[in-house]
């Protein structure tokens, strides 16, 4: 169980990283084409898994937490722990 | 303006504490060339700027540095999370454990505390470009020298990332000077700073 | 990205041992291309704008003008320092090669002027692909897109892109690089 939420915590990485190397390219490129149509592809990509995620694990965004007995987002552990 | 999810931009995951090693990866944390320093040159730059493009490549790499900064913090941290005090004795780790006990705190590896010395935000487009242009040199270099000294590929994974996004970094810097550069005047670049001149004299 | 060692004909006119005449560019100084270089500040060379208007002193009566003065160019030599013509090519005379700093100065030859056998031929001051863009800046050449790399690999390497891929190979003897292990 660990092992698939950890993949695919990784795979939103990737994805995410490709997003944030084309948001660069495109402030600089605003009007590539071939840029601006894998961004769209990498939005829905990303989108796709992020809701998976928060459905499956939890919410990786604060205004996404569900739970309202208590306030889970203080209390899985942090990215550096 | 910021959001933030709960995740390192590239994973970290350091199982072996190593003091020397934290002593010289704080640089890139609290140092002349640091994270810190980057990120607050080009936050602190865009605000004046009149080039839309620069404003977004400023604000959108200076995001990313604070990522990066956690991600140094990060490595900091656990190389020290886990050291006894022999260890911290032995390495020299003393003169920074007596006043910040195992806390991250921007300082340079040297012992020169984070300042705003260690950055421009100089009001003039091209000037605040090369200034920028120059800091990743500066980043990648000591990255560079980072990856000399480490031996432990659990620390330099994630110094190899930090180092390469220098690069690209310094691509995008320029090639926001060159779109600069194409709404100047190229018989004199210099003429006017249209950061304040509203029109050339 | 271009190759920067890639030869092209070079345009300047005789270059000798005086400074490239490059305000005097007759794409970005239209005319000027077939007016003498002006009369010069310090030192021979067109460092002002290309300087039709300027007046020019008088040629003496010989074969040496002063600098800056509109070269007779008489015989098979120009006089040293004087400077043709914007774009022309000078005739440098029988058996000697071109002005400018050509790969050595063979024995037979006296060099041109200014020749200097340790000039690198290959360096880019004489063969400029930014010849024509503006001076006192500097340029980063523009990113075209590419095929990218694939997710893993992408965030893998720190960039998406293969020709800003650029990892550093420098090490000492038992760096990480050679998987031998640093110092620390």
């Amino acid at each position: 169980m660990n092992q698939d939420k950890n993949k695919l915590l990784l795979y939103i990485s990737q994805v995410s990283f490709a997003i944030d190397e084309l948001v660069l390219f495109l402030d600089t490129h605003p009007c590539d084409k071939d840029a601006l149509a894998y961004y769209q592809e990498l939005k829905k990509a990303r989108k796709e898994s992020l809701d998976e995620y928060t459905h499956k694990y939890g919410p990786l965004l604060n205004d996404n937490v569900d739970n309202s007995c208590y306030w889970e987002w203080v209390k899985e552990p942090w990215p550096w722990e | 303006m910021w959001n933030y999810e709960r995740r390192l931009q590239y994973p970290v995951n350091i199982t072996k504490p190593n003091a020397k090693a934290a002593q010289i990866i704080i640089s890139q944390y609290g140092g002349p060339d640091g994270e810190i320093g980057a990120s607050m040159r080009y936050l602190s730059q865009r605000y004046s700027m009149e080039n839309r493009k620069a404003i977004g490549t400023l604000t959108d790499i200076g995001t990313e540095e604070l990522a990066h900064l956690e991600m140094v913090a990060t490595i900091v941290r656990q190389l020290t999370k886990d050291l006894t005090p022999e260890e911290i004795k032995a390495s020299g780790f003393d003169k920074y454990y007596v006043d910040h006990t195992l806390a991250i705190w921007p300082t340079a590896a040297a012992g020169i505390p984070f300042n705003a010395c260690e950055f421009q935000s100089k009001g003039d487009t091209i000037t605040d470009l090369y200034e920028d242009m120059a800091a990743e040199q500066k980043a990648r270099t000591t990255y560079d020298n980072i990856l000399r000294l480490i031996k432990d590929p659990e620390i330099a994974d994630p110094i190899r990332f930090l180092r390469e996004r220098e690069v690209v970094h310094f691509q995008r810097f320029g090639e926001t000077l060159r779109r600069v550069q194409d709404d100047l005047n190229s018989k004199n670049f210099y003429a006017f700073n249209p950061q304040i001149d509203k029109k050339p004299c | 990205m271009n190759n920067m060692n890639l030869r092209r004909p070079n345009d300047f006119g005789c270059k000798m041992n005086y400074n490239f005449n490059q305000g005097c560019n007759p794409s970005r100084n239209p005319g000027c291309g077939n007016k003498p270089a002006p009369s010069p500040a310090p030192g021979c060379g067109c460092d002002t704008d290309c300087g039709c208007n300027i007046p020019m002193p008088p040629c003496d009566g010989g074969h040496k003008p002063p600098c800056g003065c509109k070269p007779p160019c008489g015989g098979n030599k120009p006089p040293c320092g004087c400077k043709p013509p914007c774009g022309d090519k000078p005739p440098c005379g029988d058996n000697k090669p071109p002005c400018g700093c050509k790969p050595p100065c063979d024995g037979g030859h006296k060099p041109p002027c200014g020749c200097n056998p340790n000039c690198d031929a290959d360096s880019s001051l004489y063969n400029d692909q930014l010849n024509g863009m503006a001076i006192g800046i500097g340029y980063v050449p523009w990113q075209q897109w590419c095929k990218v790399y694939d997710l893993c690999k992408g965030l893998n390497q720190g960039t998406i892109f293969p020709p800003l891929d650029l990892p550093f190979y420098g090490c000492v003897p038992r760096g990480y690089c050679k998987g031998q292990g640093g110092v620390l």
